[in-house]
């Protein structure tokens, strides 16, 4: 009971601090499941958050897609290995070579390639996935597949519509039919009307000027985005999810098809983080810690496993500013129950020949980050939008400084993005091939974004 | 406020004698808006109702589906007397002759006369009231367009996809352009990822067993619906489209359009009921009432507007039992704020031989009615078996009684149906050619036999 007392505390004093209106906190470990609603679920309304609320979790939703590929792959329906073509023939990508090359784990742990935020709205029809996958061919490739890892949701919602297709069924009857109805999760949807008839937590932002939270009415989403962003859950539903990832629940994937989805493939760019199919893996303090974040307007959420120790957590917030919640949520509870503290990077003298080096107005298509030199290393800002300019919704973020941890490795050491992770790619030659923060690839202003950038 | 007080303890007892969760209640006048709201969202959050709270309304999106089409036409965009051809020129249905006859003021005054209850769906995509529409071919022709009035959904919807189609938009973007956005009414909406940010009312149904309330999760409507039955909105928009009509709010339609809605235009088989452009039109006991019910799976709802007096008053309920609950209140307040009463029908004899006349089994494709004879005058009982509820198991009700009113109309004297209108019409031999009870019609012969029914 301390221990849920000293969360609750912790919990609700980080909540005031970070103006986050509702949180639901779920673990799980062998032994027992804390579930812990905090807060409200809409500034109107003040309704308490309780264990049977649904937030939206974002890209919490990948892992879910993920687990659909694997259960689909130990139905014997769907190949790890096997090109996207081998199931779509007609796939077309902006690298016609790429497009022949890249597998369904090229997808899952996103080395694909191919710019992948593209996400114009196809509406809500049955086929608006299959419609929007047709139009990959206005994708840029930026590296060959399996060369590097960056983010890519235009990868996961390929990869779960080839898994619907699979299924022989849309991707949202599919997730039902594989994963939902065997851990009887009954709590959990991928649309609005399936949803509106629970207790539904209500996204906020904060206001750009007082960092109030206010109620973000704006709750609609493309369809095609439901394999990368679309879940709606309650944390008792999570707490399920995270525990058929941790081997506790047999109904759904194979004992080896748990493993192979925590198997680190490739290196992000981050400090001692690699990616599996369909999870983070950060290696900290000798353990892997097995995880995801989700985050969509008004909402943050986080998922994090500790497979060796049988340790689930949930934090599902409906606030903007939840991410800062979920990792203050998740350090406190991993250092509590097992003794784990994630490492602080060390800090490491930039030399001057790089600062002028590294300089720049770095771009991708619907944003760019300008890079100068401060006094001391390097400092810059991110401006989102249509970085030609010509976008009417060009919003210019807070100038930060960079701390340097070696690698050409930087980590933003003040401001609202503190702490997050940024890279400078070079060729052989020292130029920059691309900066690399928030997962996102930005190459130098003035060059072409990626092989077949110009067919956009 | 004497009333609002005297009406709340009127909305309590009928709630608790028909067990229904939640009610909002809105009453409109020269003077004055009073909201008066009881119970519960939910069963299960027990979240109070206000008078914010997001009800579905159904066929009270009727009005709105009217409400455009007249908007249109004073837009120069409609003809009232235009077929229905001259906008779509592939429009078919059972009865070709009938498809070349049918105008807009047919569809809007339920006389076109073919069948209106067929709902297959056809999903959410932008064009899916398009694809339905041309599906009509199925729809057999009961009787001549405009020799008659019959309940249409079909032709609702038809005439929401030819407003659209006139506005160049879809009818949800239409709604807003010409209806909510004019009137500020920002808490109605036509899809549930619109609505499900804001504090939603959950439908209910009655347990069969003892009546109790249960929630009824069930949301989902297909989109092609929307014109027929797919507004939600607080009591406060009702309201104000209550005042719309009550030519106390300018910006959407003229006075001379606005009492053209309110002109009885085709007389129905209900004693003293007519329908004009949208709206029921009932001769009472003291005034004209002009209204329209509304009914989806889990709500009910009711706006009744005396438009001499300037008086509206709404009911929304999250419950299927509160269709009864609406006319008690709507009852109530008329009669104690303006001294209106329905009009008390007369009780006529019927001659058993008369009785044996209408016996038989009537039908149409979702029901049938079981007349008998019996010592004290007719009994009837009904069958149901919709394909569209989610129990397809045909729902045998209590058997009930008919008093005979005159003029071939009888009124249910028991049971669920309690009060409920119904009429024999006859054919020149004095053969039954179709009962009518629920605004339907029902044969007594072959469903397959009517014009056009065979190629469905």
């Amino acid at each position: 009971m301390a221990f849920e007392d000293d969360l609750r505390a912790f919990a609700l004093g980080a909540m005031e601090r970070l103006s986050v209106p509702g949180a639901s906190i779920g673990i799980t470990t062998p032994d027992n499941r804390t579930i812990m609603p905090l807060g409200i679920t809409a500034l109107d309304t003040q309704f308490a958050v309780r264990p049977d609320t649904i937030f939206q979790v974002g890209s919490i939703s990948k892992p879910f897609t993920a687990t659909l590929v694997m259960a689909l792959v130990d139905a014997g329906k769907l190949d790890l290995d096997a090109t996207v073509v081998s199931y779509l023939p007609e796939f077309r990508l902006g690298s016609k070579k790429a497009a022949q090359q890249i597998t369904l784990r090229h997808l899952l742990t996103h080395q694909a390639g191919f710019w992948g935020d593209w996400f114009d709205d196809f509406g809500l029809a049955d086929d608006a996935t299959e419609r929007f996958c047709a139009e990959y061919w206005r994708l840029p490739q930026l590296f060959e597949p399996g060369e590097m890892w960056a983010y890519n949701n235009c990868g996961y919602i390929l990869a779960g519509h080839i898994a619907a297709k699979a299924a022989g069924t849309t991707f949202e009857a599919a997730i039902e039919q594989y994963i939902l109805d065997p851990l009887e999760m009954d709590h959990t949807f991928l649309s609005a009307a399936d949803a509106i008839a629970y207790p539904i937590a209500v996204g906020h932002t904060n206001n750009a000027e007082t960092g109030a939270a206010e109620i973000a009415r704006q709750f609609r989403r493309p369809r095609v985005k439901n394999p990368s962003g679309g879940i709606l859950t309650s944390v008792v539903d999570l707490l399920a999810f995270a525990e058929l990832n941790l081997g506790r629940r047999s109904c759904v994937l194979s004992s080896d098809s748990v493993q192979r989805m925590q198997d680190p493939t490739v290196s992000t760019y981050e400090i001692d983080t690699a990616w599996s199919p369909g999870f983070r893996i950060l290696h900290a303090d000798g353990t892997d810690i097995v995880g995801h974040l989700g985050g969509s307007y008004g909402y943050s959420a986080r998922l994090e496993l500790i497979p060796t120790i049988g340790l689930g957590i949930a934090v599902m917030t409906n606030s903007s500013s939840g991410h800062q919640l979920g990792s203050e949520l998740v350090d406190w509870i991993i250092k509590q129950i097992a003794g784990i503290s994630l490492p602080a990077p060390v800090q490491v003298v930039l030399p001057d020949q790089d600062k002028a080096r590294l300089e720049g107005t770095y771009c991708q298509p619907d944003s760019r980050v300008e890079i100068g030199a401060l006094d001391a290393g390097l400092g810059g800002r991110f401006i989102a939008g249509d970085p030609s300019g010509q976008s009417a919704t060009q919003h210019s973020g807070p100038s930060f400084s960079m701390r340097y941890l070696g690698e050409q490795r930087f980590m933003i050491a003040d401001g609202s993005m503190k702490g997050l992770q940024m890279k400078f790619w070079t060729h052989p030659d020292g130029t920059v091939r691309f900066l690399q923060s928030g997962g996102e690839l930005f190459v130098l202003e003035g060059l072409e974004y990626g092989e077949g950038a110009t067919a956009t | 406020m004497a009333l609002a007080n005297e009406l709340s303890s009127v909305v309590r007892a009928s709630m608790e004698r028909h067990g229904v969760p939640g009610v909002a209640i809105g009453i409109t006048s020269p003077e004055r808006r009073e909201v008066v709201c009881h119970g519960v969202t939910a069963l299960d959050t027990y979240f109070p109702v206000g008078a914010d709270t997001i009800f579905q309304v159904g066929s009270v999106s009727k009005p709105f589906a009217a409400t455009l089409v007249m908007a249109l036409i004073e837009a120069g965009q409609l003809d009232l007397d235009a077929t229905v051809m001259s906008y779509l020129p592939e429009f078919r249905l059972g009865s070709q002759v009938a498809a070349q006859q049918i105008t807009l003021r047919h569809l809007l005054t339920h006389q076109a006369g073919f069948w209106g209850d067929w709902f297959d769906d056809f999903g959410l995509a932008d064009d899916a009231t398009e694809r339905f529409c041309a599906e009509y071919w199925r729809l057999p022709q009961l009787f001549d367009p405009g020799t008659m009035w019959a309940y249409n959904n079909c032709g609702y919807i038809l005439a929401g996809h030819i407003a659209a189609k006139a506005a160049g938009t879809t009818f949800e973007a239409a709604i807003k352009q010409y209806i909510l956005d004019p009137l500020d009414m920002d808490h109605t909406f036509l899809s549930a990822a619109d609505a499900i940010a804001y504090p939603v009312a959950v439908g209910h149904t009655n347990s069969p067993g003892t009546g109790a309330a249960e929630i009824a999760r069930q949301f989902l409507r297909p989109r092609a619906r929307n014109p027929a039955g797919g507004v939600l909105a607080s009591v406060e928009d009702i309201l104000t489209f209550a005042e719309l009509h009550l030519g106390r709010r300018s910006g959407v339609l003229s006075e001379s359009a606005i009492e053209s809605m309110q002109q009885p235009q085709a007389e129905t088989y209900e004693f003293g009921a007519s329908w004009g452009l949208g709206f029921k039109v009932q001769q009472a006991d003291g005034g004209v009432v002009v209204g329209h019910g509304g009914a989806t799976n889990g709500f009910r709802a009711a706006l009744e507007l005396v438009p001499e007096r300037g008086f509206g008053v709404a009911v929304l309920t999250n419950s299927d039992s509160g269709g009864r609950l609406a006319t008690e209140v709507v009852d109530w307040v008329l009669e104690h704020a303006l001294g209106i009463r329905p009009t008390a029908l007369p009780t006529v004899e019927l001659t058993p031989a008369e009785a044996e006349a209408l016996s038989g089994t009537y039908r149409h494709p979702y029901a049938s009615v079981e007349v008998a004879a019996s010592d004290t005058g007719l009994t009837g009982r009904l069958t149901t078996h919709s394909p569209y509820s989610e129990n397809s198991e045909p729902q045998t009700g209590e058997q009930f009684g008919l008093r005979y009113v005159g003029d071939d109309r009888h009124v249910i004297t028991s049971g669920e149906l309690e009060q409920m209108q119904v009429k024999f019409w006859k054919n020149g031999d004095g053969t039954v050619r179709f009962l009518q009870a629920g605004g339907r019609l029902y044969i007594p012969g072959d469903w397959n036999e009517l014009e056009g029914a065979t190629t469905a």
